[in-house]
């Protein structure tokens, strides 16, 4: 694969959100608004959405890291940073 | 002669459902418990399981045919050949009722699933409704996927070779619901959202012209397309207007008929959180306990204690449940909201409890919960987690005869043993049917739930 990291970040992101609620709409939420506000994720959604994005990238997201990850943008870019090597 | 699965009631007020898709087939045998289609009611896609071991007679609903509660949908024998026993031939398993409206209705005997249980094929959405649409049998499918899983790849192989004349479609037609190596092009050309409803509505995307940025099938456009293919009966699934008159008819009910009376208690939950943030601090995301799995743990065991709270009001009469199955109320974004029970939770461990409340929570917003979970909860909990309001004073889901609130944990200052600290403190609250139970009881349970939260390590 040549696609950037930011590329792979984002589309492996789509298919954790796609899992854990498919009817959020990634395209109208605000990418530097606040993740939680702008998809309406409850405590259960959050959880479920670490989770899938260790799942579907190999990417852990420690509690401590959680105000590292709290926008889309800053997600994107804090699993972009994070891509296991090959992956 | 063979027995018959009829259309089950999956709550208060459902009159009818329409099959959107059978897991198996005619000759397959089913074990009770096992999931075997996908029915639209007005509470959305619900998955319905069997009541016992038996062997599939004969599809009587195809998909798409709307059909009465309680009339047939599939033809049954038992396993061995013979007809399969009438269900209400066992009349000492009296399942609870689902609704209301369930009296003269055949029941499902709904059976505690635990999650990821096998399905009878396992095959990933996508390819189930590729199939569907191929009217390829899955059973007759080789799967490559995890676990043999037939993927969407499998599907499209099996109907080519199958049958010469099945519509060619570009295999990028739909991305599939897991590990597909779509790159971000490919996988844009539709919203999550409108996958979604082009799943529920069964329309094919290759259908769809998109009118999003880049030509993306949004929502609306999968809604159009539907519209459009809609037959002359003019009845259009408007979801959410549906689960609206569900909600309406079952809380209008509620509020006509039952006499609610209110109680709340603060508490701190130091004791509680403290223990959480111990106990998850050098867990993975996967084995944290949830807040959520505490309070539904604690307030099943009080309820041990209290069964006048537990069970329903029908006939002018309390029956206690026998089993402890809180409900959990889950908000739904597109609006309504559905309460699927969390099965035996008392019994559970708090890592089980987790484990299933993350399953249900996740079924609900893919709309893919079970009919044993729309229909067994015998007392409803409402938490309204970190981004709520402090006190929640809720509205009892007929027939059952209690709901407890869980309110936002906020910080105050809170006077124990004569000193004055910053405490967490949540408002719980308990709103009950005075026919079954009255206040005094009602504030012993609370006080007993508060206990059991200031010493979580023994529940």
């Amino acid at each position: 694969m040549t696609d950037s990291p930011q590329v792979r970040a984002r589309s492996g992101l789509r298919k954790a959100f796609r899992r854990i609620a498919p009817e959020i709409e990634l395209d109208e939420i605000d990418p530097r608004a606040d993740l939680r506000e702008e998809a309406d994720l409850d405590s259960v959604d959050a959880i479920n959405l670490i989770v899938a994005i260790d799942e579907e990238l190999g990417v852990e997201i420690p509690e401590s890291d959680y105000d590292d990850v709290s926008t889309f943008e800053t997600m994107i870019r804090y699993v972009a940073d994070r891509l296991p090597e090959g992956s | 002669m063979s027995d018959h699965y009829l259309m089950p009631s999956l709550g208060a007020g459902m009159t009818d459902g329409i099959v959107i898709e059978w897991y198996v087939e005619p000759g397959q045998v089913v074990r009770k418990g096992d999931v075997i289609g996908l029915v639209d009611t007005d509470k959305g896609a619900i998955e319905m399981e069997v009541w016992e071991d038996a062997e599939i007679a004969e599809i009587l609903a195809p998909p798409g045919t709307k059909t009465p509660v309680g009339e047939p949908l599939l033809a049954l024998r038992a396993a061995n050949g013979k007809a399969a026993p009438k269900p209400s031939a066992e009349p000492s398993v009296e399942p609870p009722p689902p609704g209301p409206k369930a009296t003269g209705t055949k029941v499902l005997e709904a059976e505690p699933v635990v999650s990821g249980e096998a399905k009878p094929v396992r095959a990933s959405p996508a390819a189930r409704k590729r199939a569907a649409e191929l009217g390829v049998s899955l059973g007759e499918i080789a799967g490559t996927g995890p676990q043999g899983a037939i993927t969407l790849a499998d599907v499209e192989r099996s109907a080519e070779a199958g049958q010469a004349s099945a519509p060619e479609e570009p295999p990028a037609a739909e991305a599939p619901a897991v590990a597909a190596p779509a790159t971000e092009s490919t996988a844009a050309k539709a919203t999550p959202v409108a996958r979604k409803a082009a799943e529920a509505l069964s329309v094919d995307l290759e259908d769809v012209a998109g009118t999003g940025p880049g030509g993306t099938i949004t929502r609306k456009d999968v809604e159009i397309a539907a519209k459009a293919r809609e037959p002359a009966s003019g009845e259009e699934p408007d979801r959410n207007a549906a689960m609206r008159r569900a909600i309406a008819a079952a809380m209008a009910r509620s509020k006509q008929e039952i006499p609610h009376y209110y109680l709340a208690h603060s508490v701190s939950l130091e004791a509680a959180l403290r223990w959480l943030e111990r106990n998850n601090r050098d867990r993975p995301p996967t084995e944290r306990i949830l807040q959520a799995a505490l309070y539904l743990k604690a307030v099943a065991v009080a309820l041990r204690e209290f069964p006048e709270l537990n069970g329903f009001w029908e006939d002018d009469a309390f029956r206690p449940a026998e089993a402890i199955h809180p409900g959990l109320a889950i908000s739904l974004r597109g609006g309504g909201l559905v309460a699927p029970a969390i099965h035996n939770v008392a019994d559970r461990s708090m890592d089980e409890i987790t484990v299933a409340v993350r399953d249900v929570v996740q079924r609900a917003r893919a709309g893919r919960l079970r009919g044993s979970e729309v229909t067994d909860a015998t007392i409803t909990v409402t938490s309204l987690g970190d981004r709520g309001v402090e006190t929640v004073f809720g509205v009892i889901y007929p027939p059952q005869v209690a709901i407890v609130g869980v309110g936002t944990p906020v910080e105050r200052p809170w006077a124990e043993d004569g000193m004055i600290g910053a405490c967490r403190v949540v408002q719980l609250t308990l709103a009950a049917d005075h026919r079954a139970s009255d206040g005094h009881r009602g504030g012993l349970f609370l006080e007993r739930l508060a206990a059991l939260l200031q010493h979580p390590e023994n529940l």
